[in-house]
Parts: structure tokens; C-alpha cells; sequence
């Protein structure tokens, strides 16, 4: 089964046997189970045992011999020097691959961004095809699509991923938007986490331990409620005044058919209501990907 | 010189529940485990053979109680994730995390060892 990941805005299929071990702003590791990095570089079966990617927006047009260094150094090949391959697809002005005797860091340019691939050894050219024919990018000023795991969503543009938790039963994302944030909240199992309770009376004790008292929920339907923080008595009064960075407003949804409570809470007011409901709407879990 | 445990190691050890424990389910299905208290070695020589050791409790929350009621000292540390996972619907990484943690628990208690299967 072909696995996709999507991740800040990266594009590219998780090649077969390997699962994400590291996700981080601008850097994931893929890896097969139980493997450890610098222990043995290859299974000797001729299988890849970890792909690394960096990738991001372009601040430049990528220059091998200035930003290519820092990569090369990044690495750890700092001895090794960019060789030029030629264009990988007839859309991209061409990719770099170093070194140049036994090539294992390939970096291409790409949307506005640059994304290197590293392997442990000279990957199969089917591979490396494989990753290459899959990659893509999508610059931070536009909506970006998340894929990992068993989440999907979406984020408006101009958020950038500050922290990412996931822990065994609760995964957390966390975005900062300008003048605000965004947070991406995941729980299971759900039917033991809720018990006999509804979705509401859960959500009222998350919202009490995470925000303190006094927000408000709302239902919305089965296994759904909406949320938001109390509005201070002057912000009524002079309502035409924009909202602070501290209001907050979200909404959780029981997801019975997988088993999962999703949460969405944003913060500030820089988020339209049309976005905001985009948002919410996109976050799904879906099939448990491998 | 101790070796550190691999991550295949982990998940193939299989708990065996302890002989001095004793353990009661409720009506509602959660477990509670009586088991001695785990006492420092140096605590254990001073303390008289004839008097015995206080006994602690644990009171085990559902998946715990899902976990423990499959202990059965044939079922590896996989096994019992696989069996998380599939009961749960959650990821197969977070229900190994979870079991292996788990049992980590209840051996660090002293309520269950850890037998390696041979590979012959």
C-alpha cells in the first residue's frame, strides 16, 4: 500500500517497510523499525534502511558551492562536493547529487523551496525514483495539506509548526499564526476515554484542566461541541474593537467510527470564520497508513 | 557489562505474573493487584526472615485491565500489543509504547518477570 506523508509542507511516499521516526519543522527521518542511526548502514539485502529530508522555502536560488556547504556539513558530508545531474522532471530547473563517486545526498529545487534526500548508502535507482517522482513542496504563504499517521488536516497560510507531540494515546500539534495560534489535538481510545460520558461533559473537563473555568460549550450535533472563552464585559460593550490574542474558541468531534476524539482550538483572531470553519472541517483521522 | 535491550528484545520478552500477587476484578471489569512491596536489597537483610513483607496495591485502569487479563505468561510483549492495537483501534507504535511500558511497570512493582524465549 502506497503511504503518503505530508508534513510542513513536504509531499513525498513513505518508501514500503519504513515508518516516520522523526518529524520536525523542516525535517523528517523515515526509517524501518528498530533501526539506529549510525548502526549499519545497510540490511544487506539491498533494502534502504532510512531516507532523511530537509527541506524548505528557498531564501535564494540554491547555490551548491554557498548554501550546498552548509548542507554537505548538515549531513555529514563535509569533505564532498555537489555534482549537477540534470533535471529529474521537465518542470524542475534541475538536481544536485553529491558526492560525486558514490551519490547518497540529492538536493533539488522545487515551488519556490529546496528539499535534499539523504540515504545512509547509494539508494536503488527504483528508490530514489520512487521518492523523487513522489516529492513536492508547498511554500508557507499558501494552505498547506498534513498527512502523518492517522491524522489529516489543513493549515491557512502563514502558520508555522512550533511543537509536535505524540504521545502513545495523544498526539498534539501546535501552530503559531500571526497574532495567534492554532492546536491540533488527537486522543484514543475514545470510547474508554469518554466512558459513559457524551463528548460535552468531556470537553468541559479537557477545556478545565488545559484553559481554566469558565469556557463555554456548546453542542452541536451528535458527538460534536463547539467552544469558546468567555467574552469580557468592555469587549461587549465596545464590540467593534478586534479580539485580543487571548480569545479562544474550537470545536471537538467523537469520532466513533475510528475510535478517536479530534480537537481543534484557536486562538487570537486572525483567523477568519471561514477559515476557521475550513480548518475544523478538514481534520480527520483517517486509515491507519502501512 | 549490561547491555542495553533492543527494541525486538522488548516487544518478544513475555511477562509471567509473579507467584505472591493476587489479583480481583471488580463487577465493573477493573483489576486490582495485592502484591508485596518491592524493598531495597540492603532492607530486605536487615529485616527478620519470619516477619513479612507489606503488602501495596494496584488498581489497574481498563486498558490496564485489558493488558493484565491476556497476561497469561505465553503472550509476548508484541502479542499483547497486537491485541491493544486491535481492541483500540489505535497505531501499532502507540499500543507497543503503551504495553512496554505497562509491563515496565508492573516488573519494576515486582508483579510480573520477564522470560526471553530461546531462539534454537
Amino acid at each position: 500500500m502506497t503511504r503518503e506523508l505530508r508534513w510542513d509542507g513536504l509531499r513525498v511516499n513513505i518508501p514500503d517497510g519504513m515508518e516516520p521516526a522523526v518529524l520536525d519543522r523542516g525535517f523528517v527521518r523515515l526509517a524501518r523499525p528498530g533501526h539506529v542511526p549510525g548502526h549499519g548502514a545497510g540490511s544487506g539485502d539491498g533494502q534502504v534502511e532510512s531516507l532523511e529530508l530537509r527541506f524548505g522555502p528557498e531564501k535564494s536560488p540554491f547555490d551548491p558551492d554557498r548554501d550546498g556547504r552548509r548542507l554537505l556539513k548538515a549531513c555529514g558530508l563535509p569533505e564532498a562536493a555537489f555534482v549537477r545531474v540534470g533535471p529529474s522532471r521537465p518542470d524542475d530547473p534541475g538536481f544536485w547529487a553529491a558526492p560525486e563517486k558514490a551519490p547518497r545526498l540529492f538536493a533539488v529545487r522545487m515551488n519556490g523551496g529546496m528539499a535534499a534526500l539523504l540515504f545512509p548508502t547509494p539508494p536503488p535507482p527504483d528508490v530514489l525514483q520512487a521518492a523523487m517522482a513522489s516529492l513536492d513542496l508547498t511554500p508557507p504563504d499558501a494552505w498547506r495539506s498534513w498527512r502523518c499517521f492517522d491524522l489529516s488536516f489543513e493549515t491557512p497560510p502563514g502558520a508555522i509548526l512550533v511543537r509536535a507531540s505524540f504521545k502513545p494515546g495523544s498526539f498534539r500539534l501546535e501552530f503559531r499564526l500571526a497574532g495567534g495560534g492554532l492546536t491540533f489535538d488527537r486522543f484514543v481510545p475514545a470510547d474508554v476515554i469518554l466512558g459513559a460520558a457524551g463528548v460535552e461533559a468531556w470537553l468541559a473537563r479537557f477545556l478545565g484542566r488545559e484553559h481554566g473555568d469558565g469556557m463555554t460549550v456548546t453542542p452541536q450535533g451528535t458527538g460534536q461541541a463547539s467552544f469558546a472563552s468567555p467574552v469580557p464585559i468592555w469587549r461587549r460593550v465596545l464590540s467593534w474593537l478586534p479580539a485580543g490574542s487571548e480569545r479562544l474558541r474550537g470545536r471537538a468531534r467523537h469520532d466513533a467510527e475510528t475510535n478517536r476524539i479530534l480537537v481543534v482550538t484557536a486562538r487570537g483572531s486572525s483567523l477568519s470564520e471561514a477559515h476557521f470553519d475550513r480548518v475544523c472541517s478538514s481534520y480527520a483521522a483517517v486509515d491507519i497508513q502501512g | 557489562m549490561q547491555q542495553s535491550t533492543s527494541r525486538a528484545d522488548a516487544l518478544a520478552a513475555i511477562p509471567v505474573p509473579m507467584p505472591d500477587i493476587r489479583a480481583v476484578t471488580s463487577p465493573q471489569g477493573l483489576v486490582r493487584i495485592e502484591h508485596p512491596a518491592v524493598l531495597k536489597p540492603w532492607l530486605a537483610r536487615l529485616l527478620p526472615p519470619a516477619l513479612s513483607r507489606p503488602t501495596r496495591t494496584l488498581e489497574l485502569d481498563e486498558m490496564g485491565s485489558f493488558v493484565w487479563a491476556h497476561i497469561d505468561g505465553i503472550a509476548s510483549v508484541a502479542d499483547l500489543a497486537r491485541r491493544v492495537e486491535k481492541r483500540y483501534s489505535c497505531l501499532a507504535a502507540e499500543a507497543e509504547q503503551a504495553v512496554a511500558l505497562f509491563v515496565r511497570q508492573l516488573g519494576q512493582r515486582g508483579i510480573v518477570a520477564l522470560r526471553q524465549e530461546r531462539k534454537d
